[in-house]
């Protein structure tokens, strides 16, 4: 009777230790959601997936452990994969982002759906625009896939030590009054991920120049290869990783403004219009101020070196570069251009050009003067032996 | 000044120096001269890049992201042969992108999606192939053949076993059908062989379209003309032993359970294996 006693007090002890341990260990993996829909039936095997009629390869695994802890890890894959009710699946629909997913936004207790960003996203710069006013060639532009992948959520860390105390000791105040654990971690983790940038300034420019480097695609839409921002400073701070570099976004999506909603330079709505560069060019507001001091005149300054756009506007080349059809880019050129911006253009090329024939001739005459000295050198020690 | 300093490095200090030490060889004061003029030569050529050919970076990037149509489209294809496409939504793990260096032969043709035809049941077939070697479905045993059985093989090494690792299609190796030959030495079926498959690799390109039907033909001869339907192994007593490979009980349970099997009548409406004809089509 008493070994009886002391087995189940061990057992209660065991069992209550394991409950306080795991319950203590906020940043443990957080458990998969049960598959309720059973799609992991199939969907689990890492070799699931074939190419599609276009010859597109589609891998439909999913590693359940892994999305549970993504953004989009509280939802039901038919949240979002409308259609898939039927075995084998016959009437797929296409994910549509601004779908309704039946879970609750908190600040407004309405359900949840994209439709807002996609709203904004389709009136920018990058948006398909509507019914009325569709762009051409909507096939160049970024859907949101193209930026946007089910990242797994990242907490903060390395402000105040390992991420994984931090969490333990914000959760264990946060838990006293919202006692569902598992909600209160979902939502330290999604407000801690938002707290830091998700990819690093190299990724954003490459992000961004995956496009925007496609001269014959910019042509298409009149805009010219951003191309140029390779010789910039800014550029050169975030090729060699420098800390808080400023990449793509830091210009075009300064504090306030969002890059769903990124606008044409002459819009007033802008980062980069003319009324908005000095706020842009300090990042007012910003954790990192970039240039406190920016006054009108800097914010005027070019950023990305004069390209295609000031040369077509001068006149000096024709509407095809590099068998690059830049009609389009000519028409917004005379529009865009100032005749103030293409006197500077020309004051640089005539610079540019004062350099390319000072600096070759320095070098050469270096050159002259190294091999003179080395042939004098090599005479004199020839006359020293001769001498001997 | 620079004399000076050239003596100074090659041993010769003058006078008062150290006059014992052997002179250096032609071929050491050439290098240490190359060595003064290579910079100056490199400076001069990176400073005439940098003014003439600012863009020259800048365009090696461009040509990353020329559109499809300027190039080919197999040009395009070439470049984006990874393991991954480029706007997947979902997570991927390594069980997608780690390189399986041993595999089955038939995949340096066929790739990892080696099912195409049947629209209902390609994916699921496919998935199959993350453990199965397609010579298990694509190699019938004969009912009576004794020698006929089945074995684990690591994708790494190549090393066999009996025992299963892993669950839910993440196993570090795959299962081959193997052969107990005269000597009772235990060998992998490979129905089309490696030198097979290399000289035909080296000589497609020579082939006629005749040719290459015939070559076609005679490399998959071996291959069973009806491969092994899904219910077929998913039945108790099925064509082959699972728990001999290692399954626990309750995973044999499931993989032979109505769950399974009942999925499979629903696919069967849709879907039933077509006899393989490699030379007619």
């Amino acid at each position: 009777m008493r070994l009886s006693a002391f087995m189940i007090g061990t057992i209660l002890l065991v069992t209550a230790f394991w409950l306080v341990a795991g319950s203590g260990t906020a940043m443990s993996a957080t458990e998969a959601l049960p598959d309720t829909e059973n799609c992991l039936f199939c969907h689990r095997y890492p070799g699931m997936g074939r190419f599609d009629e276009s010859g597109a390869k589609r891998i439909f695994y999913v590693n359940d452990q892994l999305f549970a802890r993504s953004n989009h890890g509280k939802l039901k894959c038919t949240n979002c994969h409308v259609g898939l009710d039927k075995i084998p699946h016959t009437d797929v629909k296409k994910v549509d982002c601004t779908t309704q997913c039946h879970l609750t936004e908190p600040s407004t207790d309405r359900e949840f759906s994209h439709s807002n960003m996609v709203n904004k996203y389709m009136a920018s710069v990058h948006g398909a625009g509507d019914a009325d006013n569709p762009k051409p060639f909507p096939e160049d532009l970024p859907t949101c896939k193209y930026c946007h992948q089910n990242k797994v959520q990242m907490p903060m860390a390395g402000l105040w030590g390992k991420s994984e105390a931090l969490a333990n000791e914000t959760l264990s105040r946060c838990v006293g009054c919202h006692t569902k654990h598992p909600w209160a971690q979902n939502f330290y983790l999604h407000f801690t991920h938002r707290m830091r940038r998700v990819r690093s300034q190299q990724e954003i420019v490459a992000l961004c120049t995956s496009c925007h480097e496609d001269s014959e695609k910019m042509a298409r839409h009149g805009l010219e290869s951003i191309a140029t921002f390779k010789d910039t400073f800014h550029w050169n701070l975030v090729k060699y990783g420098v800390k808080d570099a400023p990449d793509c976004i830091s210009c075009h999506v300064p504090v306030g403004y969002t890059t769903h909603d990124i606008r044409p330079k002459t819009d007033p709505a802008s980062s980069i219009n003319t009324f908005n560069r000095i706020s842009t060019c300090s990042n007012q507001g910003g954790i990192q101020s970039c240039h406190p001091g920016a006054t009108a005149g800097f914010a005027t300054g070019r950023v990305h070196a004069y390209g295609t756009k000031v040369q077509v506007a001068a006149g000096k080349t024709n509407a095809v570069v590099e068998g690059v059809d830049n009609t389009l880019l000519i028409e917004r050129a005379g529009k865009e251009m100032t005749e103030e911006e293409i006197f500077r253009h020309t004051v640089l090329s005539y610079i540019r050009l004062f350099y390319k024939v000072f600096i070759p001739l320095v070098v050469g005459f270096m050159f002259y003067h190294q091999w003179m000295d080395f042939l004098a050198a090599l005479r004199r020690r020839r006359k020293s032996r001769k001498a001997k | 000044m620079k004399k000076d300093i050239i003596k100074r490095v090659i041993g010769r200090s003058g006078p008062g120096g150290q006059k014992d030490r052997k002179p250096p060889s032609k071929t050491a004061k050439l290098v240490i001269k190359t060595a003064f003029v290579l910079p100056i030569i490199l400076f001069a050529l990176w400073l005439l890049k940098l003014v003439y050919f600012p863009h020259a970076e800048a365009r090696k990037h461009e040509s990353v992201a020329k559109p499809a149509a300027e190039q080919g489209i197999f040009t395009q294809i070439l470049r984006d042969d990874g393991p991954i496409p480029k706007e997947h939504f979902h997570i991927i793990d390594e069980h997608i992108s780690q390189a399986e260096p041993y595999h089955p032969i038939c995949l340096e043709c066929h790739g990892s999606y080696p099912h195409s035809k049947e629209k209902k049941v390609r994916a699921i077939l496919n998935f199959h192939n993350g453990f199965l070697a397609c010579m298990v479905c694509h190699v019938r045993k004969k009912p009576d053949d004794k020698s006929f059985s089945f074995v684990w093989v690591d994708r790494q090494t190549g090393a066999t076993s009996m025992r299963v690792e892993g669950g839910f299609g993440k196993y570090p190796a795959k299962i081959f059908p193997i052969r107990e030959t005269a000597g009772r030495r235990l060998e992998i079926i490979h129905p089309v062989d490696e030198k097979a498959a290399a000289e035909f690799m080296r000589l497609k390109n020579q082939f006629s379209a005749d040719q290459m039907a015939k070559a076609k033909i005679k490399l998959h001869e071996n291959i069973s003309k009806k491969p092994v339907f899904c219910n077929e192994c998913h039945k108790k007593d099925g064509y082959f032993d699972f728990a001999k490979l290692g399954f626990p009980g309750n995973r044999v349970d499931h993989l032979t359970s109505t769950e399974i099997t009942g999925m499979i009548e629903k696919y069967e409406t849709f879907y039933m294996p077509e006899t393989i004809d490699f030379g007619s089509k």
